[in-house]
């Protein structure tokens, strides 16, 4: 039963799901308290998230492990941002409003923005390894990159590769990408009809039964 | 003297002119109102369509007010001033319930009031399917027609073959290998919510990677960004151990909520991977522009790297950093793929037939196209 209580929830709810997208008017009327539901459910999981947060780095305090220094760093964050976050919303003109956005604009933003500005990096590392040319897919990659590359940044006599570089991105890439979208189209299709089928568990842990 | 009498004359005809002009019959406002119910929609929308009648002269601007009648409640709804250009103008409506009675009523100044000039309403319906979208359903009632059919010829033991993908092989290397280097496995569902179909493919895969890392005894990482999903994976990978039979090397603690911020959740990541260096990383789900950071982390720290997801714009990117990608639909074959349950092996049957299917009438658009039939095309395109 354990499996069978999820499996009809599943079944009904992914019914529910089906006919609210082909039925207006049901869809008018009860979509927003479906959503309303899910909110629900996800405002309860945010504790589990806290808990689990807690629990594995108190874990690794409790054992002192050698890397103990960044599960201070993440319960003081932690900590200081909710207090000062709920004091800021109780008092709005107080110092603790400031202090939280402060906190969000000249930390959390830049952190944040710090970790993207890596991309820039990563992006030449990764071509790096991409370009190198030891197989046929490798170079017609390479050739692609490149002229992709001059013909964005083209002028003059150059732009003969702004023109490639369109076709490349509107023909082969344009029809790779859609043959794509049709395989996610169909796979996500064919996902959600196993799971409301019963054909697929998986996700309910356990083997196949 | 006559000059003086001649413009007299033309002086009191040009008064009379101008006091006959006032005396002759007042201007009448006019002006077309249409009321109209949106056909194939939940019940709350109408459309206002108003076309004025007289010479912007005559009449420069309408008053439109537009209200709502509800279970004997009246509500305004809008209230808008109509510049005189001669052009029918729509007005789009929505009420917030449904069966609402939609009034309109326009006015016009006349000595200084307010003048109602012509009124009309209807009252919305809601349609209880959507015949746009026949096309839709009659494919969805297809595919799934298809799906149960091949589904009970696997069953029956019918043979299915199924092409092989590389990533999905490598899954037990990969875990091998880490088991080998002593090394813990690390797995991420990517970072989107439960609701992502994406996500539940990932956690399907979960179920089998935790299976093989159970049987090894090598621990597993699984590093979360959404709250509901960390409690799935957690009672995936434990139902994962007990199939193994080897509950005792569940931790609830490895299967961790990592962070809520997307970039938060990478440096989380990126940390885990750099202190722990894991041997094998399993990349699997939806992923944004994190991606990279995790991939090329993973690939610093010599893991062999398994990814998959159904963003297009970030499968060029698994595929320059990581050594194995499933691409789009494969992510959702993999639990098929990975069980070889036949019935789930029915339903890949049944995407591959659809898939024919669609490109059979894709190329048989394309060619009544070139001939000069132009309506197969145009009710695809429609």
């Amino acid at each position: 039963m354990k499996r069978q209580y999820p499996m009809i929830l599943t079944f009904v709810f992914g019914l529910i799901g089906f006919i609210l997208r082909f039925s207006p008017i049901l869809n008018e009327k009860y979509l927003n308290d479906l959503l309303s539901w899910t909110m629900a459910i996800a405002a309860f999981a945010v504790v589990i998230a806290v808990i689990s947060l807690v629990k594995h780095h108190a874990e690794k305090i409790r054992r002192k492990h050698k890397d103990m220094i960044y599960s201070f760093v993440t319960f003081i964050g932690l900590i200081v941002m909710a207090l000062v976050g709920i004091l800021g919303h109780y008092m709005p003109g107080s110092i603790w409003k400031s202090i939280f956005d402060n906190l969000y604009k000249y930390v959390r933003t830049p952190l944040d923005a710090t970790m993207f500005s890596l991309l820039a990096f990563y992006i030449s590392s990764a071509a790096y390894r991409a370009f190198r040319a030891r197989t046929w897919h490798a170079t017609a990659l390479l050739i692609s990159g490149f002229i992709v590359m001059i013909g964005r940044v083209a002028f003059g006599p150059l732009m003969i590769f702004a023109d490639i570089t369109n076709w490349i991105m509107l023909i082969p890439t344009t029809a790779v990408m859609r043959a794509i979208m049709i395989g996610v189209g169909l796979g996500i299709t064919a996902t959600s009809i196993k799971i409301i089928l019963g054909i697929e568990t998986s996700y309910l842990g356990g083997g196949e039964k | 003297m006559k000059k003086i009498a001649v413009l007299i004359i033309i002086i009191a005809f040009a008064l009379m002119s101008a006091y006959g002009q006032n005396d002759s019959a007042p201007i009448e406002p006019k002006c077309k109102l249409e009321v109209e119910d949106v056909k194939n929609d939940g019940g709350t929308k109408a459309e206002v369509y108003i076309t004025p009648q007289n010479n912007p002269e005559e009449v420069d601007e309408y008053n439109l007010k537009i209200f709502s009648e509800f279970e004997g409640q009246k509500r305004k709804l809008k209230d808008i001033k109509i510049i005189n250009n001669q052009k029918r103008i729509r007005i789009p409506v929505n009420t917030d319930n449904v069966n609402t009675n939609v009034i309109a009523e326009v006015y016009v100044q006349q000595e200084g009031q307010s003048v109602k000039i012509n009124s009309a309403s209807v009252k919305t319906k809601g349609a209880w399917f959507d015949i746009k979208l026949i096309n839709s359903f009659v494919a969805a009632i297809f595919f799934i027609s298809l799906i149960m059919y091949l589904v009970s010829r696997a069953r029956k033991g019918g043979s299915l073959f199924v092409r092989k993908i590389p990533g999905l092989e490598e899954i037990d290397n990969a875990v091998g290998r880490a088991t080998e280097m002593g090394k813990p496995v690390f797995y991420i569902p990517g970072l989107s919510t439960i609701r992502d179909v994406a996500t539940i493919a990932s956690l399907n895969i979960l179920r089998s990677v935790g299976q093989k890392v159970a049987h090894y005894a090598t621990p597993l990482k699984v590093l979360n960004r959404d709250p509901v999903v960390l409690g799935v994976a957690q009672e995936v990978v434990h139902e994962a151990y007990l199939s193994a039979g080897r509950p005792d090397l569940y931790n609830e603690d490895d299967v961790y909520f990592a962070a809520g911020s997307q970039f938060a959740f990478a440096s989380v990541a990126q940390g885990a991977m750099v202190r722990e260096k894991p041997g094998a990383v399993f990349l699997l789900g939806m992923f944004w522009a994190e991606s990279l950071i995790l991939a090329e982390t993973a690939n610093s720290v010599g893991a062999i790297q398994i990814a998959g997801t159904d963003a297009t714009a970030q499968i060029p990117f698994f595929i320059a950093s990581c050594d194995y990608t499933l691409i789009g639909e494969e992510l959702y074959a993999a639990s098929a793929y990975l069980s070889r349950a036949p019935k789930l092996l029915g339903t890949l049957k049944a995407q591959d037939y659809f898939k024919a299917v669609l490109l059979a009438v894709t190329i048989l658009a394309l060619i009544t196209n070139l001939i000069g039939i132009d309506f197969i095309i145009d009710y695809i395109l429609k």
